[in-house]
């Protein structure tokens, strides 16, 4: 009895650093946000408590309800493309490409975009969608139709060039973790599958799968808060424009916080959105999470 | 009827699994592929089932050609050591699930699994989850689908090697009534010549990719064409005495003794060993006709219906069946202090040759085996 207080006291010891650490640099900026969502701080940082007023603003601002759509279907249309592209990697590279040299030079390929520095890869991006002839679409367009017009891509489609950009992205992650998924997925499974007469399709539908469907779960669950939270891309491709067309929720509240110098009704934005990120991972806690895993 | 001709299986294009393996296997014969570990036994079943294409050679199922055929166009039912069911899928599903491949529509489909869960006696459980179920449990569904399709092939890959020994002699019976019930020709493959002697009609012993001796259990067991074979077979294990040929007569150390088996022709003074079963050694305690090689007492066990004696002859290791149960106590106290007592070689036995470990035993010859 003694022996395991003695044991637990050393290991909070030890743990001790750490915690001041993330004290001190998360749990007292949450808490500061949320005191910094009732004030009207601005500018010239004096805190002056609002009460409401910053949330009343936010349900009073016309803006809110364009925002708000955006975010959602930016997210859940990223979303279900993500999964869906990284089913398809993942069981192309895994279980049809049997050949391990192939296979993982596909997968360090789709790893790429994810280690690249976001502002390189936007770059890259903007120069590729350049409204001029010298941009490389636009390059490539002029040259197959002659005398086409350079076509201005980020302003025409923004909505579809944020989306496809944030998709490149997402995808190294997901197909990785469904790739070693169904590598997890016995062998003999599939042998009997075949002996039992299942098309390919079958199998990718009855065992691949209803086999990592937690890992479906918790990829989906990760791509929405990530989405939710994670707004640099927008920002340095089309910074939510042009108007309103691609401003989803986060990076609103960095435009009132740090482009309109409103910390306070930034604040009180950031906290309606970890509200809601607090409430995905209460039901993706509710459905079972990763940990349990049917059969054997 | 199944033909393998020529079989070559290579792996990585240096590992030979399989080389110039033929086999041919009568319609609703029960076989039993039999060998080591790494003998090439589950390549070959692979190969039939089509889940492996074979380098070289060709597979006829009743005459028509089957190598290149996926495995779902072959009509073969297969069951796997570790049950391979499907997780998320109920018992009445998986068994349902072959059939729902064929197109079948539900209400058959469902009909056809609840009569094949009737015959294995698993019909109280088809709500359940695989993961819900003991192993024995899970290898009568992975039964049923094999058998729902009503296939022309069982393949049956060590379908027992997961279950405890209860288990194992209650599947291996399940096993050998619906063989009997359904007629279907199966082949299992199997490390265990017990499981193989008590279900199949014909046993291929394998080893380094070949076929030993493709015969009856009981010619197995009493007529080994090698020293692989004779080794394999039989519990006790079979005992090997060295001893030389020498004219008609086999000289084993200092003692000789004529020759009782016809043999086939061989030189004179050949070293072999002979090869006997522990119950067809005459024995006694002291030399006589029958028994006239000294054996060096080690050790005796009661097995209730006889005794087994351990001895030496030579540097040979022998075990003896010994149905005089009163020689008990004096075979103890001669094992406590190093005695002999004396074996013969009896009226059936085998002699290998020790340079190619072939039995030179003309068994056409001999009269009643």
């Amino acid at each position: 009895m003694k022996n395991t207080r003695n044991k637990n006291i050393q290991g909070y010891a030890f743990l001790s650093p750490f915690l001041i650490l993330i004290s001190l640099f998360y749990i007292a900026p949450s808490v500061l946000t949320i005191v910094m969502s009732f004030t009207s701080l601005d500018g010239a940082f004096i805190w002056e408590w609002d009460g409401f007023g910053n949330y009343l603003k936010i349900f009073k601002d016309p803006n809110t309800v364009i925002i708000l759509r955006n975010t959602v279907v930016y997210i859940l249309v990223t979303m279900v493309l993500t999964i869906i592209l990284d089913l398809f990697i993942a069981i192309m590279t895994t279980y049809f490409i049997k050949e391990e040299k192939w296979s993982s030079f596909f997968k360090s390929l789709i790893m790429i975009p994810m280690i690249t520095p976001s502002v390189v890869y936007s770059v890259l991006w903007i120069w590729f969608l350049d409204a001029s002839e010298a941009g490389f679409i636009n390059r490539i367009l002029i040259s197959v139709f002659k005398g086409a017009e350079p076509v201005n891509w980020i302003a025409r489609y923004p909505f579809v060039v944020i989306i496809i950009a944030q998709l490149v992205v997402s995808l190294a992650y997901g197909s990785i973790i469904f790739s070693s998924a169904i590598k997890a997925i016995p062998d003999n499974q599939f042998k009997a599958a075949h002996v039992d007469g299942a098309s390919e399709w079958e199998i990718v539908k009855t065992i691949i799968i209803p086999n990592i469907s937690s890992h479906i779960r918790f990829i989906a669950m990760w791509e929405t808060l990530g989405l939710m939270t994670n707004y640099i891309n927008i920002l340095l491709l089309t910074n939510g424009g042009p108007l309103n067309r691609t401003e989803v929720w986060a990076l609103s509240a960095y435009h009132k916080a740090f482009v309109g110098q409103k910390y306070g009704y930034g604040a009180a934005i950031s906290v309606l959105l970890i509200l809601v990120v607090f409430m995905i991972m209460l039901l993706f806690k509710a459905t079972g999470g990763i940990g349990r895993r049917r059969g054997k | 009827m199944i033909e393998i001709r020529n079989l070559r299986k290579e792996f990585n294009h240096d590992v030979v699994a399989l080389d110039n393996f033929s086999l041919t296997i009568e319609d609703g014969e029960f076989v039993a592929l039999l060998g080591p570990s790494g003998c090439g036994k589950s390549t070959t079943l692979n190969c039939l089932a089509g889940l492996l294409d074979p380098t070289s050679g060709i597979i006829l199922f009743n005459g028509q050609d089957v190598t290149g055929l996926e495995p779902r166009e072959r009509n073969i039912g297969m069951v796997f050591q570790s049950y391979a069911l499907y997780p998320h899928l109920s018992v009445l599903d998986n068994i349902a699930f072959p059939l729902k491949q064929k197109k079948v529509d539900k209400e058959t489909r469902y009909r056809k699994a609840r009569e094949v869960a009737k015959v294995l006696q698993i019909e109280h459980l088809l709500e359940r989850k695989p993961h819900e179920l003991s192993g024995g449990q899970q290898q009568r569904v992975a039964m049923c689908r094999a058998i729902v399709k009503e296939p022309d092939v069982l393949l049956l890959d060590e379908p027992m090697s997961n279950l405890d020994a209860r288990l194992k002699i209650e599947i291996r019976e399940v096993i050998k009534d619906i063989h009997q019930k359904l007629g279907i020709t199966s082949i299992i493959v199997t490390h265990d010549q017990e499981e193989a002697m008590a279900l199949a009609d014909r046993i291929a012993i394998l080893d380094c990719g070949k076929t030993q001796q493709f015969d009856t259990p009981d010619n197995l067991y009493e007529k080994p064409a090698n020293l692989f074979v004779a080794n394999f077979m039989g519990n006790p294990p079979m005992n090997f005495i060295k001893a030389r040929l020498e004219g008609n007569r086999i000289r084993i150390m200092d003692s000789y003794i004529n020759i009782e088996m016809p043999l086939l022709p061989h030189e004179d003074g050949s070293d072999v060993k002979i090869g006997t079963r522990s119950h067809k050694m005459p024995f006694s305690l002291d030399r006589s006709e029958d028994a006239p090689i000294r054996m060096e007492v080690r050790n005796v066990e009661n097995l209730g219906k006889e005794l087994l004696v351990y001895g030496s002859i030579g540097d040979d290791e022998i075990r003896v069946s010994v149905q005089d149960k009163s020689l008990y106590s004096e075979l103890r106290s001669r094992a406590g202090r190093k005695h002999s007592c004396y074996v013969g070689l009896g009226k059936s036995y085998n002699v290998f040759m020790t340079s190619d470990g072939n039995n030179i035993v003309d068994f056409k010859e001999v009269k009643n085996a």
